[in-house]
């Protein structure tokens, strides 16, 4: 019997298609979600400041216009936070970088500045995590990278990982110089920590 | 008890808007009271993730962020957020992931339409002796 045989090849192909599709995916992380803030500029957030004598709401403003800056939201019982200070500290030697204090004490944030070190400009205090929602934060430390147009270039969450960092800026920033960003140097990168309830 | 339909055409129309008026309200407040924004919050959340504890739902996570999604879910609907309205500020903060059922795009219509496709293909491979061989179909090589 003479039957056309055009179909066999068709199953193992459709199963390697499947296969091949399937392996691609896994290899995806699911806790590196796409921020849906990418492209666009920072909601506004209306905060108190933890290092200043003026007790007043405001909106958190850009530390410069028309330069790029980070936002880095940390916290003092975040013990991963500690793991990325050094690289935020060299970062502020180049960039502004603004905090933003998640769901926190302001006497014990206030103690782990003076204990490591200010990199940031001005720290905003978000006590109970309302300005973090808005920003989509699912953790600390998270760092936005923000261009001179003021729109959301980088979201990371986690402990800052130079390399990742070096390229975000290198990207976003085109006047900056190549040794700026080359000078940040290698350090570990753990997953974020979630908030104490 | 007085028969409505004697009554002048402007009362009939006073009580009829009266009734409509009193039982819309009735349902607005029944719409907002607690224990049914509780429900609506209950049978949301269950059909969100919880982006921290991924393989749980939103209605079973127990973490901060969990927590300040329910919350948020609550306070916009106390003040009269529809159902879709919530979800999609979660959705525009933390990014469709959120949902466990994806919405219908044109990049998931693969994810939709991929299973029912693909046993549309199986039937039509199992079908094939049938629809190929029928009878009174010229058959060269058939025994003489």
């Amino acid at each position: 019997m003479k039957a056309r045989r055009t179909w066999p090849w068709l199953l193992p192909v459709l199963v390697l298609g499947l296969a091949i599709g399937l392996a691609l995916g896994l290899r995806r992380d699911p806790h590196r979600l796409p921020s849906p803030l990418l492209g666009r500029p920072l909601p506004p957030l209306m905060l108190t400041q933890l290092l200043s004598t003026d007790p007043s709401v405001r909106t958190l403003e850009p530390p410069a216009p028309g330069r790029p800056w980070l936002l880095n939201v940390w916290a003092s019982w975040c013990t991963v936070c500690a793991a990325e200070h050094s690289t935020l500290m060299q970062v502020a030697g180049s960039w502004p970088v603004v905090g933003l204090n998640y769901k926190d004490r302001d006497t014990a944030a206030q103690d782990w500045l003076r204990r490591r070190g200010n990199p940031y400009q001005t720290v905003w205090v978000d006590p109970d995590g309302r300005a973090g929602f808005d920003l989509g934060v699912s953790g600390v430390p998270e760092t936005f990278l923000i261009d001179a147009e003021g729109r959301v270039r980088w979201h990371h969450r986690g402990a800052l990982d130079p390399a990742r960092l070096r390229e975000a800026l290198a990207a976003v920033d085109s006047a900056a110089a190549p040794q700026q960003i080359a000078g940040l140097a290698p350090t570990a990168s753990p997953a974020p920590t979630e908030p104490r309830p | 008890m007085t028969n409505l339909a004697d009554r002048s055409p402007l009362r009939r129309a006073l009580s009829g808007g009266l009734l409509t008026l009193g039982l819309s309200l009735a349902a607005l407040a029944a719409a907002a009271a607690p224990d049914a924004i509780d429900r609506r919050i209950e049978a949301l959340a269950q059909e969100l993730r919880c982006v921290v504890c991924q393989n749980q739902s939103l209605a079973e996570s127990d973490s901060g962020v969990a927590r300040d999604m329910r919350r948020d879910m609550r306070q916009q609907m106390q003040s009269g957020a529809s159902d879709e309205d919530v979800v999609r500020r979660l959705t525009a903060r933390y990014g469709d992931f959120v949902r466990y059922r994806p919405r219908w795009s044109l990049g998931n219509a693969l994810l939709w339409l991929g299973p029912t496709m693909a046993l549309a293909v199986a039937m039509l491979l199992w079908l094939r002796p049938w629809w190929q061989d029928r009878p009174g179909k010229h058959r060269p090589e058939e025994a003489s």
